[in-house]
């Protein structure tokens, strides 16, 4: 390291550009093999094929955007990123709700037993998911939500990790602020909508981003809890497209696609946001 | 509205329990709705809702059907267990006597003996007119006689060929017997080019039954309280297929259904799979881009004489408890399905076959137009229908089955292996047993 | 439902400052925070605490998909663990010696600590040979697919979360430098961590399928090798790369269980590890540039100034100092190894299936596929201890070794 912390341009440096492009191209290669899988046919994905990115059989011959339209309508995939969209925004609602709410009241308002209350709230963090399978499948289904929206997106409405996130921001908020505020005779209400919640803006984009994308991303409850396509999001549609027609790589990629393409998407228009959120927070979901 | 009427009716389901004493007879199943779950994908998805919405439209109670691609077998297996546990099971399932007999397990199924001998919804005469094999099938000893289900179609386990390659390397006539088999697929085997005699589905338990009673043994047991896997047929099966991969003529398959790729891209000579693949099978053939003559033959035997031993295919469908109209609409449909004229329909757009003698004369005109067809029936017809163990719990058994298979073909010991294979499936019959 | 760690540099700083709230103000406050609170504690009560009793009572009966079927009290447990009690117990005090010596190992800064030290040390030696006396019966006696999924959870962790460490720190420091493009590299490392897991272990199952024209195989095949097996393969990587099986060998020495650790992984754990290398170390890389970025420069710059070599800093400086991302991150690895699904239940292949379940896909084929619903809660009940329990060991053993900056 130079004086500054930093690497000096040296040959060293040089290897070290090498290094750095190799691991960006494994990063990238499979996105690669995806997308140029989904646009070939379904013999090519058998019989040409190739490991080089340079080579030509490593793409189809005549790309078949059909595959897209085949994937979206017949292989239901709108409906699955409906789905998908539907269940992710009503749960962020859900979470930005009440986090919000439960934090507010942790960090600024003292009252009997938020101590406790909040041990409590802790001590869920550790529990691994596996020990909810079993009792909120009989839970949930005994409530009549088995394959509904309902199913789907209430047990995930709240976490303590999106309460712990938030009340720790609250918490560094001058209390000034809100002592003027209770002068002026604002009740908590008054003060967490007008005050608290505006100035709140990074934080609670942080919570969106990772309760978006945990919710975009999980299969295991949503393959319990749906039976039917009706609610179905595009995580187990993925993974239960197994045709009898024999295996339509073709249209599974591009199904995979479909999925990757509007969160990449995203992180590439708000990378610094993105990275902040997963820093700051430490966990995808 | 309507929605949280509906919800509020599922809620009050387990309060006033499931299935009514009520005689068939006197339910009335005017404007139901019934949701069917089938494993029919791709073209046959889209035939099966054409002629659901047949139904829909020409029944004169007004009754709704919604059919749904629910997945492959396993994956139906595990909704429906899913399903059971949140007590709102679909109106009507596709599944096989041993699946509809776990379901039974759980008391979630129907009998459906009231509605066959109904007299006023009921088959009648109608009932001598299915073939007895497939009409029997359905009735589960280990349930008291119960009809846990009911045939809409069947099929066969057979062995698919590449005729134009097959008389390429001089052979006149599909393979026999299992020796005859080897030696062809020995002959086809060229690593240089790639191609190889046998696609191995390591993925589907029902050939290593298939490939058991065709050298005359069984997998259940001969009393029915279990499972006999550590029998010599079950052994020859077994180092058979190893000798044959471990010398390359035959190579696994990597995904589900990929045997049909393999086939039809002319590196395989040959695949054994069910009569349903058939058109799928044209599909692969017309897809690989080389038109080539293939048909079907039976499964290699044991032995050159006498009947083949076939493995009979195509599940049926069960009704699961829900409300006797309900139940009763489910099974007017399956009524409707089981007329001659729509099984000869869903005959020709999928190759299944019909379950019942009067169809036959309205196919007469596929079996002359698909030869391919007219040779499956003929197998169906000369041989000896057998079907898999209708035993709780068989599905758990099969994944050993499958993983006993894969630990041998990579060379593991045979008569350990299958002894610790019977002894994990008698346990898993025990644990399962109503 | 989100669960992260337990602890992290971030929660540190927030408890350590003041919290400043409203001065109190009669019970309408408290009645504001109760409303304010009973959304979210509703739903985590009844989602995420209840369930755990829930779960413990539906584990001492034999549940079936319709319905509770009969009292088994400790039933599925003793299927889990057998019955054969002197060896149950001998393990059970293994692990409570374990616990013993690490109290007394603790107390080694103490007075007598040679003394506490020493006793420590005995305790451990006798609990290990208890615990490799033990296991393989409880093991047999047992629920054997249980055991194997426990070891395959364990092979999972110790393979990826050193590894994943290793490799953030190095391309955190290489990302770190100046680099053309390091902005666009750190971008880029990125993806693989924040694409849907489903789709891309998609992709994967295709790039690291069985047949000779996969990915993976002709990759190989640029090299000079035979196509493999990859996601279909049970058989060890040990015996793969060396040719010839350890297990044998090993079984003269030690009982045949511990035997079968000597074959290592299967390689189609290996495949769905080399996929967690290919998701995770771009996540760690950034949580270690966030790391690197609190070392101040003054503590480099007075290193050169002593002469210390690149290298040297590098182990005396950085890595002491990002010690707090390291415990963080190694707690996340290892609790996210008993929560992994997605990628595990697309790329397993039923060839291998037992090579490649860890304990949260046995749970979940227990219920889903076995329809053994009091089992499957028993299995994890087993696992919420197990979780516990490493959590508690992890904080009492890695508090120490974490350095702070001042």
């Amino acid at each position: 390291m130079g004086t500054d912390g930093r690497l000096r341009f040296t040959p060293g440096s040089a290897l070290v550009f090498v290094v750095l492009f190799l691991g960006a191209a494994v990063c990238i290669m499979p996105f690669l093999f995806m997308v140029s899988t989904s646009l070939k046919t379904l013999g090519e994905t058998a019989t040409r094929v190739s490991p080089i990115p340079f080579e030509p059989a490593f793409w189809p011959r005549v790309p078949q955007f059909s595959n897209y339209i085949t994937a979206w309508t017949e292989a239901s995939f709108s409906l699955y990123l409906r789905n998908s969209v539907l269940t992710a925004a009503i749960t962020v609602a859900g979470v930005l709700a009440t986090s919000s709410l439960a934090a507010y009241a942790f960090a600024k308002i003292r009252f009997f037993g938020s101590n406790a209350l909040f041990a409590v709230l802790l001590a869920t963090l550790i529990i691994p998911e596996s020990v909810y399978l079993v009792p909120n499948f009989i839970l949930v289904t005994r409530l009549g939500w088995y394959d509904t929206l309902a199913g789907l997106t209430v047990p995930f409405m709240a976490s303590a990790f999106y309460i712990f996130l938030l009340r720790q921001f609250f918490a560094q908020l001058p209390t000034e602020l809100l002592e003027s505020a209770r002068i002026d005779g604002a009740g908590h209400m008054r003060s967490f909508f007008s005050i608290v919640l505006p100035l709140a803006a990074a934080p609670l984009f942080t919570v969106s981003f990772l309760a978006f994308v945990g919710s975009w991303n999980s299969l295991q409850w949503p393959l319990v809890v749906t039976g039917t396509p009706r609610w179905r999001p595009i995580t187990v549609g993925l993974t239960t497209f197994i045709s009898e027609a024999g295996p339509q790589e073709h249209l599974r990629m591009a199904g995979a696609v479909i999925a990757v393409a509007p969160v990449v998407l995203l992180y590439f228009i708000a990378q610094r946001q993105f990275t902040e959120a997963i820093a700051r927070s430490g966990i995808k979901g | 509205m309507k929605r949280s009427l509906a919800l509020l009716s599922l809620l009050l389901v387990p309060l006033v329990g499931f299935g009514q004493a009520k005689p068939v007879s006197s339910v009335d199943p005017t404007g139901a709705t019934v949701t069917f779950w089938y494993q029919h994908s791709g073209d046959r998805d889209k035939a099966m809702q054409a002629m659901i919405a047949d139904f829909n439209a020409n029944n004169t109670w007004k009754i709704t059907v919604k059919g749904e691609y629910a997945g492959a077998y396993d994956q139906i297996y595990n909704k429906m267990v899913a399903a059971i546990a949140a007590r709102t099971p679909p109106d009507l399932v596709v599944a096989y006597q041993n699946q509809s007999a776990t379901y039974a397990v759980s008391d979630a199924l129907t009998d459906l003996n009231p509605y066959v001998k109904d007299a006023k919804w009921g088959l009648g005469k109608d009932l001598g007119d299915f073939f007895e094999g497939f009409i029997s099938q359905d009735v589960n000893a280990q349930f008291g006689g119960k009809r846990l289900g009911f045939p809409p179609n069947r099929s066969i386990e057979v062995l698919y060929y590449n005729d134009t390659w097959l008389k390429a390397l001089a052979f006149t006539a599909p393979p026999k017997t299992w020796d005859e088999f080897a030696a062809m697929c020995q002959k086809a085997t060229d690593a240089a080019a790639g191609t190889y005699g046998y696609s191995l589905d390591t993925l589907d338990a029902s050939h290593l039954f298939a490939f058991v009673i065709s050298r005359g043994g069984d997998i259940a047991r001969a009393d029915g309280k279990g499972y006999a896997f550590n029998t010599p047929q079950m052994k020859a099966t077994m180092l058979f297929m190893q000798k044959l991969y471990k010398n390359g003529w035959a190579k696994k398959v990597a995904k589900m259904y990929d045997y049909q790729n393999e086939f039809g891209n002319q590196k395989a000579l040959f695949s054994i799979s069910s009569t349903s693949g058939l058109t799928n099978y044209a599909s692969a053939v017309k897809a690989g881009g080389k038109n080539f003559d293939w048909n079907v033959a039976p499964v290699p035997q044991g032995f050159s004489a006498g009947k083949p031993e076939i493995d009979l295919y195509g599940a049926s469908v069960s009704v699961p408890k829900t409300t006797p109209e309900r139940q009763l609409a489910a099974w007017l449909f399956i009524k409707w399905f089981s007329e001659p004229a729509q099984q000869a329909q869903w005959t020709k757009v999928s190759r299944y076959f019909p379950v019942r003698k009067a169809a036959e004369p309205l196919i007469q005109e596929l079996l002359t137009s698909d030869p391919k067809f007219a040779t499956a029936w003929g197998i169906l017809k000369s041989a000896d229908l057998r079907a898999e163990p209708p035993f709780a719990g068989y599905d758990l058994v099969r994944d050993k089955m499958l993983a006993a298979y894969n630990k041998i073909l990579d060379g593991a010991e045979v008569d350990a292996t299958l002894a610790d294979l019977d002894v994990q499936a008698n346990k898993i019959f025990k644990d399962s047993a109503p | 439902m989100g669960r992260p760690p337990m602890d992290s540099p971030q929660t540190r700083e927030a408890t350590k400052t003041p919290r400043r709230r409203l001065s109190p103000r009669t019970l309408r406050d408290s009645l504001a925070a109760y409303l304010f609170i009973s959304p979210s504690m509703l739903v985590v009560v009844v989602f995420g605490i209840f369930p755990v009793f829930f779960t413990l009572y539906v584990s001492l009966f034999k549940w079936r998909p319709g319905g509770r079927v009969g009292f088994l009290a400790l039933g599925n447990y003793t299927e889990i663990f057998g019955t054969d009690l002197p060896h149950i117990a001998l393990l059970a005090a293994s692990i409570a010696g374990f616990m013993c010596a690490a109290f007394l190992i603790r107390q080694r800064r103490a007075r007598l600590g040679a003394l506490w030290l020493s006793f420590g040390l005995l305790a451990l030696a006798a609990s290990l040979a208890a615990f490799a006396r033990a296991l393989p019966f409880v093991a047999s006696r047992g629920d054997k697919e249980i055991f194997d999924s426990l070891r395959i959870t364990i092979w999972y962790s110790i393979c990826t979360v050193p590894v994943q460490l290793a490799a953030g720190v190095g391309v955190a420091v290489l990302l770190a430098g100046r680099t053309p493009g390091k902005q666009a590299f750190r971008v880029i490392t990125l993806v693989p961590y924040i694409a849907p897991t489903v789709a891309v272990a998609a992709v994967f199952e295709l790039l690291l399928s069985l047949r000779p024209e996969s990915f993976a195989n002709q990759v190989l095949r640029l090299f000079g090798g035979r196509p493999l097996q990859w996601l279909a393969e049970p058989k060890g990587i040990i015996p793969l790369v060396f040719g010839s099986s350890p297990q044998a060998a090993a079984s003269a020495i030690v009982p045949a269980y511990w035997a079968e650790w000597a074959q290592g992984p299967s390689l189609a754990l290996v495949s769905i590890i080399v996929f967690s290398w290919w998701v995770f170390i771009g996540y760690y890389a950034l949580i270690y540039i966030n790391g690197l970025g609190n070392i101040p420069r003054q503590l480099y710059e007075a290193a050169e100034v002593d002469g210390a070599s690149r290298l040297r800093s590098f182990f005396s400086i950085t890595l002491p100092l990002l010690s707090p991302t390291t415990y963080f991150l190694s707690l996340l690895g290892v609790i996210g190894t008993f929560k992994a699904f997605t990628h595990i239940y697309v790329l397993r292949h039923p060839a291998a299936a037992g090579t490649v379940d860890p304990i949260s896909i046995s749970i979940f084929f227990t219920f889903f596929r076995k329809g053994r619903l009091g089992y499957a809660s028993a299995i994890s009940i087993l696992l919420f201890v197990i979780v516990i329990g490493l959590t508690v060991l992890q904080q009492r053993t890695m508090e120490k070794g974490v350095t702070y900056g001042d």
